[in-house]
């Protein structure tokens, strides 16, 4: 299946073939630094993600992609925000709807929604779970760039 | 010299930078579009009833009616989606000093369902406080609304709130 490939890797020199595992090296860990560079400067983990579901629509649709940044200030509500449950590996894009702010702690609580679900996220949320905070979310939606 | 693989692969690869010039162009011009958006909410009327609420014990849920009459027509241009609006109470207790909640919600999809009036709206949602009482209570009511594009940067926007109403004390049935 690889005979010709093989055959021509065979006719290169060691060294030849030392500089073209290099170049590709290079050019994978160019597309990681570009990556992680975008991470850090929108402070976000991961800072563009793909919409999973069609609880968003008619504003998002699935494989819609969006573009986050996670700024230091708070929260508030109606941003839409890209967040995990604690436990969970799978990103969920809904918008803020309820937010109280604890006085002497800072602490947020806020309770989300999609624009296309007829009913609040606590279904969603571990058992016993009412609320999510700062800490579960990922970043807030920014741009958006259509499929 | 060139087989027809190569030249399919060139015109993608430059009408790929051009669509992708072209919608850049895009995100980068529409926040400069004017827009002057006006809304107004008079508060109708108010009542505080206590049920059970699952998550927090015998709470304290606030039926509100309100007027809305709200000119959005202007945040349509050739680059909106659709705008999510949404009124919004705000109000500060003794233990938490920003509460935000979300009343009511629409999604407008053209400029003629921009104009909106809606007099005896009903808060869509449950208005209840995390303190479970709205005892000492002043709440302001807004307009709020996220501009969707077709391409580019998510924005926002407020109403000023102007009109601040005290909770009425809990009543015992709903009239």
């Amino acid at each position: 299946m690889f005979e010709d490939e093989i055959r021509f890797l065979r006719k290169m020199s060691k060294r030849q073939l030392a500089q073209q595992v290099l170049n590709f090296l290079m050019i994978v860990s160019s597309a990681l630094m570009v990556w992680k560079g975008l991470a850090l400067y929108t402070n976000s983990e991961s800072p563009i993600v793909v919409v999973l579901s069609g609880s968003m629509e008619p504003a998002f649709y699935r494989g819609d992609l969006l573009f986050l940044g996670m700024p230091d200030e708070p929260v508030r509500v109606g941003d839409i925000c890209v967040f995990k449950i604690s436990g969970r590996d799978v990103p969920i894009v809904h918008r803020v709807i309820k937010l109280h702010d604890e006085r002497k702690t800072g602490k947020q609580y806020i309770l989300t929604k999609g624009d296309n679900n007829q009913v609040d996220d606590r279904g969603l949320y571990n058992p016993g779970q009412h609320w999510i905070h700062k800490e579960d979310i990922i970043g807030k939606v920014k741009g958006f760039l259509p499929e | 010299m060139y087989n027809l693989l190569q030249r399919a692969n060139a015109i993608f690869a430059f009408a790929m930078t051009v669509t992708f010039g072209v919608l850049g162009a895009i995100a980068i011009v529409t926040p400069f579009l004017p827009s002057s958006p006006s809304a107004e909410i008079t508060v109708k009327d108010i009542q505080v009833i206590s049920y059970d609420y699952m998550s927090q014990g015998e709470s304290e849920f606030a039926f509100i009616k309100l007027n809305l009459d709200a000119d959005l027509t202007s945040l349509f241009n050739w680059n909106t989606k659709q705008l999510f609006v949404s009124v919004l109470a705000e109000y500060e207790t003794n233990s938490h000093d920003i509460n935000q909640v979300i009343l009511w919600d629409s999604i407008i999809q053209s400029k003629e369902e921009a104009l909106i009036k809606v007099s005896d709206l009903h808060n869509e949602y449950n208005f209840v406080d995390i303190t479970t009482s709205f005892r000492q209570v002043n709440a302001s009511y807004s307009l709020y609304w996220d501009v969707m594009p077709y391409v580019g940067v998510l924005t926002s926007g407020q109403t000023k709130s102007n009109h601040v109403i005290k909770f009425p004390p809990r009543s015992n049935e709903y009239r």
